[in-house]
């Protein structure tokens, strides 16, 4: 456990383990690094102040993942920006691509995750990241896993699809929601 | 084991985490070697699971970020807001000319009337804040538009040298919200700007003030439930 109320030494080990991997988790999530460090910021604020809810060490990881991602989806509610390819044109995409894919490029893939609606990118993220089961990310998204597992099939074939493409014609087709 | 099974265990296969049993990969692995159909898919799937994994995890970290996060963090711990710093002077001295007064006043005995008077006025309704807010010589009437069982305090307070009433709404962590009213003969508001997270401003043309409303969360929380049809 972890104890109870702004324990600085408790809050400060939690930074130091997780920073990075959150500031990679909102990167991927919001595509800009000013956005990612003040989303990471402000995680950790929030986190100081429940800190009394963590009950578990094992369970901060996961925990601080969700509060980002809810930081996350205020931001993005309170500026009404989201503007990716509508869901139903990542639900029509095949799930087999062009072989072989071409080398992936940071940048190229990005501007694929930026396409994909919140909903679909979450869960392609946090199963790259690797260190989250399908049971994490059903929590972390409060959504049944078969949902996962749909959304994670139809993202992946999307980006399959948007990675076959050079990248100066991507956003160019199937835009749709905005 | 079906084709259709595989389709779907090929997804928790090969995670960092476990995520199928021993029975269940040896099963799995029993089909691919017998099924080119799943073997393809499963190199496919591999494929750019290998590809975008490791470009997905590949972001460089700001060398500065983490002293910037533990000074944030200690700042926040340690910040006292110049406001609290005045509410703490104004509360020792009222203590203070409190007690002085106190000392030489003989003992009041508590009213019961006064007790349940003081009781139904913490039970606010835009009735009693209206009415309290009159009751202190204020220009303006609470806004409509918030469920006023949420409502939490209301006081008078001094704001830009005038004496305005305020309003502080909250629902659990969902919301708080603290309303600011401002008589139009007093304040010009024209030059301020809404900020979607923070601030939004309502004018009432009627009673001709304008609500400051300045809010964490989400503001819809505090507004009233439709009624049940």
């Amino acid at each position: 456990m972890l104890g109870f109320g702004r324990s600085k030494p408790a809050i400060d080990s939690l930074v130091e383990a997780h920073y990075a991997a959150l500031y990679r988790y909102a990167y991927r999530l919001c595509g800009s690094s000013q956005d990612a460090e003040d989303l990471t910021q402000e995680t950790f604020c929030l986190a100081q102040k429940k800190l009394f809810q963590l009950r578990e060490d094992a369970r901060a990881k996961s925990w601080l993942f969700t509060i980002l991602r809810n930081a996350y989806l205020h931001r993005l509610r309170a500026s009404k920006q989201e503007k990716q390819v509508s869901l139903e044109a990542v639900g029509e995409l095949s799930e087999r691509g062009p072989e072989p894919l071409p080398a992936v490029d940071s940048a190229h893939l990005q501007k694929a995750l930026n396409e994909l609606p919140e909903a679909f990118r979450t869960p392609i993220v946090l199963f790259y990241f690797e260190d989250f089961s399908y049971k994490d990310i059903v929590e972390q998204m409060n959504v049944p896993l078969g949902t996962v597992m749909s959304r994670l099939a139809r993202a992946k074939a999307f980006l399959r699809q948007r990675l076959a493409e050079p990248a100066e014609l991507m956003g160019k087709t199937n835009q749709g929601e905005g | 084991m079906e084709c259709q099974d595989v389709k779907q265990l090929l997804a928790f296969a090969d995670r960092k985490c476990a995520e199928l049993d021993a029975p269940e990969l040896d099963s799995l692995k029993q089909h691919l070697e017998t099924c080119p159909t799943c073997a393809e898919a499963a190199q496919a799937e591999r494929a750019l699971d290998d590809a975008v994994g490791p470009v997905l995890r590949d972001v460089a970290v700001p060398a500065d970020l983490k002293a910037k996060v533990l000074k944030r963090l200690a700042a926040e711990r340690g910040a006292v807001p110049w406001k609290r710093v005045l509410a703490a002077a104004a509360a020792i001295l009222i203590a203070v000319t409190g007690g002085v007064v106190w000392l030489n006043s003989p003992a009041t005995a508590v009213s019961e009337d006064e007790l349940r008077q003081f009781v139904s006025m913490n039970q606010w309704t835009q009735e009693t804040a209206k009415q309290f807010l009159k009751d202190q010589g204020l220009v303006g009437l609470p806004p409509d538009n918030f469920e006023y069982g949420l409502l939490q305090h209301v006081d008078v307070i001094r704001f830009q040298g005038r004496l305005v009433g305020k309003l502080t709404f909250s629902r659990g962590d969902e919301c708080t919200a603290s309303v600011l009213i401002l008589p139009w003969k007093q304040f010009s508001t024209k030059h301020l700007t809404e900020n979607p997270t923070s601030l939004s401003i309502r004018h009432d043309d009627v009673n001709e003030v304008t609500y400051l409303i300045l809010f964490r969360g989400n503001l819809d929380a505090l507004r009233p439930k439709p009624p049940i049809t």
